[in-house]
């Protein structure tokens, strides 16, 4: 500050004490780390020490022609600061926003008193101006940081506070009254430790803070208010004084109830899913990028046994490299879920149908760690799939066909309609024609189009139109057709035939009858036709009744017949025997009584009387038996032949024991006929083989069976006396013999017997023979 | 006099002299009443008829009894004869020359004792009588109706 005291008493020591002082402020002034300036009233600068020169970035050469109003950033300030000063003759820290020559804005501190002339007049100001832009910035940025970190205490959701070594609480956010669940008086006026459930825990705490200056998560647990127990985490740190002393503790409360209670439902979860994944049959393998498996469920354990480390593809493919068509990577890079359908072999050998959902598993930030596969065994469903695939198609087969089948219904149908000889026509409920065929129209002598507007009453006479309504209403409408009528149409040209018809109805979708159809057919022919058959039946019948009489007389007459006959054949045998008895008898008496007067040519000729009768006897009775044969009714029944020929045999036997006879009988031979008369065959073929074998020392008789063709062919055969075939056509006449009683006996009936009771059975009976070789008799029955 | 009677019942005489022969040569000596139809057969049986009176505790021990015969045919004497208390148990032996079925059912239907066709040869006839005689005559018990003094 450069300065002139006009003052001067003591001249020379006021000089060098001025000189001195001069100095003295000079130097001050020159070192002087704040701005210093002297100004006129006007502002016009008067004197600025170097520190002012370099605050506002100015040089000595501005100095004079600067006004310091020019440094104002505000310039009313100088005014506002000049009229306080003039008032009050200083201001002090008088805090303005001021400028610097290139323009940039200084907070300044400004102190400054009036300069005065020593006539007390004012020559202007001299003032002190402190750079604060930096203090100040300074300032503002602590009051921020307090009050952020006020907000941070204030806002913050975690509990925070102070307390003292002994429990009474300093400061609290709300936070923590929230925790606690007490108001901020209330709080102050509370011991923590009333708040732990447990107070050692708050021993605890204690000796580990002072111990260690600090707690992290140490773990407690509080009690609210209202009873309720949280679980929290106290993060603290000593609370000292300036000294050093231990004041207390300030600190963070972590309540962790929450995260505790989603810990434990995590665990549940964690044990359900396990659980779950424990229960599912399906596969589950999970592996990495790398295709490791790194987690597979129990049923791939059961199945491949533990395989976790393993590559997917060497265990489950049993290939060296990874498949053809893998999409893990895929996966990893789209993260989508890939659903996929494979056939696979077991390791048991079992091949199943697979459905495959391979989808990404997340870490906590989303990246893709893994690939779930979930494999569901879909066998039954693929078969059911097929089958039902199967029956799909086959029903498609079916409905074609069935369509073919109708379409060709239709066409055959039509065909018949259209070609039909019988009239068919359809008709509304009131009988009004809708259309009908050729034959129809031909039928009543009208077109097809004319008839489309006639009623079907107008193709009936008048007479039948009453009985065609009953019908409708009693048999058409109650069960949906008529029986056959026989009734009659007019043709255009009023001629009227008979014609039978029937009416049925067509119901529609309501069950409601919709429309009538009618079929009907022109009987003319047939009604003459009946008229004639009529007429023939009846003649017929008269003739069959007069054919049907004659047969009663006939029959009546050939039981008269067959009575007469009957009685005929009782008179021979007693009337015819009764005569031979006397005169055999007689002849006897004669005999025993004459024997005298009668001489041996006389005897000879009543011996050969007597001999006649009794042939004669036998001759009336074997024609007895044959006409018995003839008369008698057949019972037809099973008969062992081959038994029966063992008795007659045997009887044969026992009626001539010295005779050695071979018998070659074919066994178990039935057959179907009446028993008493085949006994009657065998007695006659049989008696007549072992008759003529008489002469034959290795006599031979055999019974047997043979085939001719279709036919069973009995046959009895002998090596006896045999036959010649000339006369084989004379054996089975009646009373034919072939070879004299003295040679063979008998009358020549038997074979006749023989001859009738075959034919009776329906069969054939022919011999062949050769005289001295034997016979054999063949039948059929 | 031996009184066990053998009612012949015969209408062909030729037959009556030749059984009669028979008898004798087969020595049964029995008295043989002929009756020469079936209605002179029950006259004597019950005595009506010619046989009017006849002392009826007589019955005979046999009767031999043709089938044809007029009048009464054999098959109702025989019925006649089982029917009748005083009759029924008289052994009855048909002698007949018909050997039909429906005369041999018929007959011992009725209550026949035995049925025998006559033969044609008279020596056969004796033979049959004999035996005839000697089995009813001779062996068998008679019903107890039937005196035999």
């Amino acid at each position: 500050m450069t300065g002139k005291n006009p003052d001067i008493t003591d001249f020379k020591q006021l000089e060098n004490m001025l000189i001195e002082n001069e100095k003295r402020y000079r130097s001050l002034f020159e070192e002087s780390r704040d701005a210093v300036f002297f100004t006129t009233r006007e502002g016009k600068v008067v004197d600025a020490n170097k520190a002012a020169i370099d605050l506002f970035g100015i040089t000595e050469e501005d100095l004079p022609n600067l006004n310091a109003i020019e440094l104002y950033e505000n310039p009313a300030d100088r005014l506002k600061f000049q009229q306080e000063i003039e008032e009050t003759g200083a201001v002090r820290d008088y805090e303005v926003r001021m400028r610097r020559k290139d323009g940039t804005g200084i907070d300044c501190l400004q102190t400054t008193t009036i300069w005065r002339a020593n006539d007390g007049s004012i020559l202007g100001y001299q003032g002190i101006i402190r750079d604060i832009t930096a203090h100040k910035k300074a300032d503002k940025a602590l009051q921020e940081s307090e009050k952020r970190y006020r907000n941070l205490y204030e806002e913050s959701k975690d509990p925070i506070y102070s307390i003292t070594r002994d429990g009474k609480f300093i400061d609290v956010n709300q936070a923590l009254l929230d925790f606690a669940g007490v108001s901020r008086d209330e709080i102050m006026k509370t011991n923590v430790l009333e708040f732990y459930v447990n107070p050692d825990d708050r021993v605890r705490f204690q000796q580990e803070i002072e111990r260690n200056g600090a707690v992290r998560d140490f773990e407690v647990q509080f009690r609210e208010k209202d009873g309720t127990v949280h679980d929290a985490l106290l993060t603290s740190t000593l609370w000292r004084a300036n000294d050093g002393s231990i004041m207390g503790y300030q600190g963070i409360i972590h309540d962790v109830t929450e995260q505790k209670k989603l810990e434990n439902a995590l665990k549940e979860s964690e044990e359900k899913l396990r659980a779950i994944l424990a229960g599912i049959k399906d596969l589950i393998t999970i592996q990495n990028k790398d295709l490791d498996i790194i987690w597979i469920n129990q049923s791939i354990r059961d199945l491949w046994g533990d395989v976790i480390g393993k590559k997917c593809y060497e265990v489950y493919k049993g290939l060296s490299k990874p498949c053809s068509d893998c999409y893990i990577e895929e996966i990893f890079n789209e993260g989508k879920t890939v659903v996929i359908e494979r056939s696979d072999v077991l390791p048991d050998g079992k091949k199943i149908d697979l459905l495959i959902t391979s989808s990404p598993i997340r870490d906590s930030v989303g990246n893709i760690v893994a690939i779930v596969e979930l494999e569901k065994d879909i066998t039954a469903r693929r078969n059911l799939e097929k089958q039902l695939k199967d029956y799909g198609e086959n029903l498609e087969t079916l409905v074609d066909e069935r369509t073919l089948e109708l379409r060709d219904s239709e066409e055959r149908y039509r065909g018949l309609y259209d070609s039909s000889i019988d009239g068919i026509a359809s008709a509304t409920m009131d009988g009004n024609i809708i259309e009908c065929n050729q034959a129809f129209a031909d039928m009543f002598g009208y077109s097809k189009n004319e008839i489309k507007i006639m009623n079907y009453l107008d193709f009936i006479p008048g007479k039948w139109r009453d009985i065609v309504a009953r019908i409708i209403s009693e048999q058409i409408l109650p069960r949906g057709f008529s029986d056959v009528l026989e009734i009659e149409g007019i043709k255009q040209e009023g001629i009227i035939f008979p014609a039978s018809a029937r009416i049925w109805v067509i119901k529609d979708e309501d069950g409601r009858p919709a429309r009538m159809w009618i079929l009907v057919r022109d009987i003319t022919e047939r009604k003459k036709l009946e008229g004639k058959l009529k007429s023939y039946t009846e003649k017929l019948k008269r003739l069959d009744e007069e054919r049907a009489e004659e047969l009663r007389r006939k029959t009546v007459e050939l039981e008269v017949l067959n009575k007469e006959l009957e009685a005929f054949s009782y008179a021979v045998s007693h009337d015819l025997r009764a005569p031979l008895r006397s005169i055999n008898g007689f002849s006897k008496a004669l005999l025993d009584d004459y024997i005298d007067v009668l001489d041996a040519e006389g005897r000879d000729y009543l011996q050969r009387v007597r001999k006649a009768t009794k042939r004669m006897a036998e001759i009336i009775d074997e024609l007895l038996a044959l006409s018995r044969v003839t008369r008698t009714e057949m019972h037809r029944e099973k008969v062992d032949l081959s038994n029966m020929v063992h008795e007659v045999l045997t009887e044969l036997q026992e009626s001539q024991p010295e005779r050695q006879v071979e018998f070659i009988v074919a066994p178990g031979l039935v057959a179907d006929g009446d028993a008493r008369l085949l006994s009657l065959v065998f007695d006659n073929l049989l008696g007549n083989a072992w008759k003529f074998t008489g002469n034959k020392s290795n006599a031979q008789i055999e019974f047997g069976v043979t085939w001719k063709g279709i036919d069973r062919v009995f046959f009895v055969r002998d090596n006896g006396a045999g036959f010649n075939m000339e006369y084989v056509n004379k054996l089975f006449g009646a009373f034919q013999r072939l070879h004299s009683p003295e040679e063979f006996p008998g009358v020549g009936v038997g074979l006749a017997t023989v001859k009738r009771i075959i034919n009776r059975h329906g069969g054939r009976v022919w011999a062949e023979g050769e005289v001295d070789k034997g016979a054999t008799f063949y039948f059929t029955l | 006099m031996d009184k066990e009677i053998i009612l012949l019942v015969e209408d062909n005489q030729d037959d009556v002299l030749l059984t009669k022969r028979a008898f004798k040569k087969s020595n049964i000596l029995n008295e043989l009443v002929v009756a020469n139809d079936g209605v002179e057969a029950l006259d004597y049986l019950f005595g009506t008829g010619t046989y009017d009176g006849r002392d009826l505790s007589i019955m005979p021990i046999l009767i031999l009894l043709d089938l044809r015969l007029p009048k009464l045919d054999g098959i109702d004497v025989l019925r006649r004869i089982r029917t009748d208390e005083r009759t029924k148990l008289i052994p009855v032996v048909v002698l007949t020359t018909s050997k039909e079925q429906k005369d041999l059912i018929e007959s011992y239907s009725l209550g026949a004792n035995s049925y025998i066709r006559k033969p044609v040869d008279f020596d056969q006839f004796v033979q049959a009588v004999r035996q005839l005689g000697l089995y009813w005559v001779l062996l068998n018990e008679p019903p107890p109706v039937i005196r035999r003094d």
